[in-house]
């Protein structure tokens, strides 16, 4: 049980705004990612939660109640780290009880819950053994252990999976997703890799420079970006932007740019309304753009392939529009690079953007 | 991790601090009453110099050092000369030798750590154990009172610390840097000189300041194997030992002379001993 | 003119057999990847191409001519190490003009030789600083304009894009694709990364303790894998591999996972011939399992639905078969909670099926 609530969090390092005016609110048994690039303010935002930082200004709830000014140690929460720090000798089932031993708990207690968190994640089979020779997702696991061991209220995880290899990390993810989900108890997650928060987390706050840019089901951040850097942050291959300008010729608009026109007469409107100039920034994710051959309608735009990335069930096609880059993320395809193809992209997955305000329109 | 620290003023930190410069100062004077007390001696006139209590207060002089210069027992200017031309000649031999030996060592592992274990324990020997064998070969090969003996020694037993000093500098420069040049044309050679070696300098620096410093202050083998034609400063300074007494005053002019140049050298390149000593320790 | 071949290369350290008996040929203006775990001899194999590495047994050739003998420097190879191996005392200017300094070329035609590098890599502004004050992405670039400036016969790339961050990575590996292009050099690049092996090679080495498994296009290594370990390093997420026993039953072939079976007669002849026991594996990629609310037809097994990870474009999907779990691919508008209980199929023309002592795949 715990609803953690942010309101108007503020943290700042002499004249640097490291967390600027942030108010959120986690719900019960939620799982929620903080991500950005380095640097956004999403750790420290984690450690003023834990209570190893002080805010600046601004309130933090845990279940309705201030704890600005509790330490860490009494707000039962638990901590997991990107870097294990274990003593190589030390068993795995002294390692898992440690945080159990420090509150002073009972030899049978001890037993009882060391042995039901290892059951749950698999290493019960490792309890004898010291770390020393385990592996990393193994180590990842004890790490988990240590942390669920308390059964506390609220889990803050630091880039746990950073120092995974990229296969145990796709792996790692399913499985930490089940066990977080499974557990029911409120997370908060914190990472720079927008794979793993749109994989595994519920709800996604988006940060950078210290600002909340969206605060949203991962769906929803995907397909319905509300500003620039969201759509671009969100996405691999990142989305295409394409400066545009916003023209109206016999009645239809148009999105203008430069190599080519793009009929958008039916958001005609809601553009006229909600953009502040006629700059604007077309958007379309890679696997929207579909590569044909050939001509395939009035938008069908020409564009030269530079380069094929082939990877496995899809591929990766590099291209440029005139100037324009553009990057589409197609099925298996049978492209060379210097052909000349013809592009489409879905329309109900446009986006524009106002380029000002960098807000999005569509 | 944890911004939550013992604050700076706290008691304890002041108690840990006062301690600290008490043992600073201790050491400090400890070190520095002898060279105080020497170039005090040397501009002391002559009866107050053995007067017990000490005396703090007295006319400074220079008769002393007039009366070392000219000493026909004790030849300075000699002595400085010789002092001189040994030390260069010793850096010469021993940095391109001890850098040759230590980058085979590093490199190549010749005789598998024995061999260099057995150059290291040259220098646990006690000199003064050789004296004999060193004075009857010098004997045979007529350099007796010759500076070339002297070069000869100091050589040898400044390469063990040097080759010693110089292995761990080579060893932290990283393979691939002379992998890399060796694939894009440079023989070992030119790796050696145009890659290695700049990287090394500060390894190099130190090797010939520590030699410098010991070939400078050697007595020993000075004083044995010289008689007036090779005399170094420390043995031109021993002269004072005169069948006479002691001649306090002359002896300290004499020594402050040996000091002085050392003591400018060191204030020049102190900062290249620690930046040259830390950067093979810390990676 | 950059043809490598290497035959019979065997190196040992030790008891360690780093690189064991491989045959390897590169055709000239070839871009080839040797892909492989850390620890399968990658690294190993080019220092031997470079020289800096003495063979235990095996000959190296270079455009026909046998090399064994050959220094470094004679051999018209250039390797870019995945530490980059900067000079640190050398300006960026000084470093890629080294190669060409050893080769004497006058300095007129050194600095033009150089900045052409460096106008192609986008580092010109970089030029007169040192390796210390370069970012990760710049010290690469500084690293493979070393290596290009001499227009060996030969590229040796050890894990150039390793040490970048993710997005720098993805950039990266488009950047080289082009690159090659005007290059036109032989290119032989490690990675232990399969992504960054069949996106770039135009053919792929994958290597795992020292042998060479398998040496073809990235398309026939993901389609038509020779082995288990090739069928399962190649593709993320990776191929689902599940262990089987091969039983008779009415007449009809079948493979006994436990918790389900799956009717291979008509592989029937080919097991027979090649399968040296009754243990093997079955081997299905996640894009080819398919997920329906309803019993489709008489190949459907019921599954539950263990975890859903929407990892846009893809929807990862976690199934559990009994206490099989299997990962499939669903398309970006599938929907669906833990627990829920669905209908899956596996694409007919797409089984693996994989002896498990051998480890050889038989269809």
């Amino acid at each position: 049980m715990a609803v953690v609530r942010l309101e108007s969090l503020t943290k700042r390092f002499g004249n640097v705004v490291a967390v600027n005016n942030l108010s959120l609110e986690v719900k019960d048994g939620e799982f929620v990612s903080f991500l950005g690039p380095s640097g956004c303010g999403k750790t420290t935002t984690l450690r003023m939660i834990a209570g190893v930082e002080r805010p600046t200004d601004g309130k933090i709830y845990i279940d309705d109640v201030v704890v600005n000014d509790l330490p860490s140690k009494d707000r039962d929460i638990a901590m997991v780290f990107q870097f294990y720090v274990m003593y190589p000798a030390m068993k795995v089932f002294d390692q898992i009880a440690f945080p159990l031993k420090m509150r002073g708990a009972s030899k049978d207690e001890i037993k009882k819950s060391v042995r039901e968190v290892a059951t749950i994640l698999g290493i019960d089979h490792l309890l004898n053994f010291p770390v020393g020779g385990l592996t990393m997702g193994e180590r990842q696991r004890i790490e988990l252990a240590r942390a669920m061991v308390r059964r506390p209220k609220l889990y803050l995880l630091d880039e746990p999976l950073t120092n995974l290899d990229a296969k145990l990390r796709a792996r790692m993810r399913g499985e930490l997703k089940r066990l977080i989900k499974t557990l029911g108890t409120t997370t908060i997650y914190v990472t720079h890799d927008q794979l793993e928060a749109i994989s595994m987390a519920d709800r996604i706050a988006v940060m950078t420079l210290g600002s909340l840019q969206q605060y949203d089901t991962p769906e929803n951040m995907y397909d319905h970006p509300k500003n620039l850097f969201v759509a671009g942050f969100i996405g691999t291959p990142a989305i295409n932007f394409v400066d545009c300008s916003f023209v109206e010729k016999d009645g239809r608009g148009f999105l203008d740019a430069g190599e080519f026109l793009y009929d958008i007469t039916e958001f005609r409107e809601n553009v006229a309304k909600d953009s502040t100039s006629p700059e604007l920034i077309l958007g379309i994710r890679p696997e929207h753009i579909s590569v044909n051959k050939q001509r395939t309608g009035e938008n069908s735009i020409e564009a030269q392939v530079n380069v094929v990335e082939p990877t496995g069930n899809r591929t990766i096609v590099r291209m440029s529009v005139g100037k324009h880059p553009m990057v589409a993320n197609t099925g298996v395809l049978a492209i060379s690079p210097d052909e000349k193809v013809w592009i489409s992209f879905d329309r109900t997955k446009i986006h524009i953007f106002d380029k000002k305000t960098e807000r999005t329109i569509i | 991790m944890s911004t939550m620290t013992s604050s700076k003023n706290s008691p304890t930190s002041l108690v840990k601090k006062a301690l600290i410069y008490l043992a600073v100062a201790l050491i400090l004077i400890a070190t520095l009453t002898p060279l105080v007390w020497m170039v005090a001696t040397s501009i002391k006139p002559e009866p107050d110099i053995l007067v017990t209590p000490p005396r703090f207060l007295f006319t400074p002089t220079l008769d002393h050092y007039w009366f070392a210069l000219a000493a026909p027992e004790a030849p300075l200017v000699r002595g400085l000369y010789n002092s001189l031309i040994i030390s260069l000649a010793t850096i010469a031999l021993v940095v391109p030798i001890s850098a040759l030996a230590a980058y085979g060592f590093a490199r190549y592992n010749l005789g598998g750590g024995h061999l260099q274990f057995y150059i290291l324990t040259v220098k646990m020997f006690p000199p003064i154990a050789a004296i004999i064998p060193f004075f009857v070969i010098f004997q045979n090969l007529n350099l007796l009172d010759n500076v070339i003996a002297l070069i000869i020694l100091n050589t040898l037993f400044n390469l063990p610390f040097a080759i010693w000093l110089l292995y761990g500098f080579f060893k932290e420069i990283p393979a691939d840097l002379e992998e890399s040049a060796m694939i894009e044309g440079s023989t070992r050679f030119e790796v050696f000189r145009e890659i290695v070696l700049p990287l090394v300098a500060p390894g190099l620096a130190v090797t010939a300041i520590f030699s410098i410093l010991f070939t400078w202050n050697e007595f020993l083998f000075a004083f044995i194997l010289t008689r007036s034609q090779a005399v170094t400063l420390t043995v031109a300074v021993s002269g004072f030992w005169t069948h006479r007494g002691i001649l306090w005053g002359p002896l300290s002019a004499a020594a402050t002379v040996c000091v002085i140049p050392m003591f400018i050298f060191a204030l020049i390149i102190q900062r290249y001993i620690v930046r040259g000593l830390t950067f093979g320790a810390i990676k | 003119m950059g043809k490598v071949a290497l035959r019979g290369i065997t190196k040992r350290f030790g008891e360690k057999i780093a690189v064991n008996k491989l045959d390897l040929e590169v055709a000239d203006g070839e871009f080839v990847c040797l892909l492989g775990p850390s620890g399968a001899g990658k690294t190993t194999t080019f220092r031997i191409i470079a020289g800096v590495e003495r063979p235990d047994e095996g000959e190296i050739q270079i455009d026909d001519v046998l090399v064994n003998q050959l220094p470094p420097k004679d051999r018209d190879i250039a390797m870019m190490f995945q530490s980059y191996a900067l000079y640190p005392h050398k300006t960026v200017y000084e470093n890629i003009a080294y190669p060409l300094k050893k080769r004497r070329l006058s300095d007129s035609d050194i600095k033009n030789r150089v900045n052409q590098v460096a106008e192609t890599l986008g580092i010109s502004p970089l030029l007169d600083r040192l390796p210390k004050q370069l970012s990760g992405g710049e010290k690469q670039r500084v690293a493979m304009g070393r290596a290009i400036v001499r227009q060996p016969k030969a590229l040796l790339l050890d894990e150039p894009l390793t040490n970048l961050d993710a997005k720098l990575r993805e950039h990266m590996r488009g950047e080289f694709k082009r690159l090659r292009r005007e290059l036109k050099t032989t290119i032989i690049l490690a990675t232990p990364d399969q992504l960054e092996a069949i996106s770039m090679g135009d053919r792929v080495a994958v290597m795992n303790f020292g042998n060479l498994l398998q040496f073809d296009s990235p398309d026939v290594l993901y389609n038509h894998p020779t082995n288990l370990f090739v069928a399962g390093f190649i593709g993320s997420p990776a191929m689902n591999l599940v262990e089987c026993t091969l039983v008779d039953r009415n007449g009809r072939v079948l493979l006994n996972a436990g918790d389900f079976t799956y009717d291979v007669s008509r592989f029937k002849d080919q097991i027979k011939q090649q399968a040296t026991s009754s243990e093997l594996k079955l081997g299905i990629r996640p894009e080819h399992i398919s997920m329906s609310r309803s019993r489709a037809h008489a190949e459907c097994y019921e599954a539950e639905i263990y975890v859903v990870e929407p990892a846009r474009p893809d929807m990862v999907v976690e199934i559990r078969i009994g206490k099989i779990l299997l990962t499939a691919l669903a398309p970006e508008t599938f929907r669906a909670n833990m627990g829920d209980k669905v209908w899956v199929s596996f694409d007919r023309e797409k089984i693996h099926i994989f002896d498990k002592k051998t480890e050889k795949t038989i269809v």
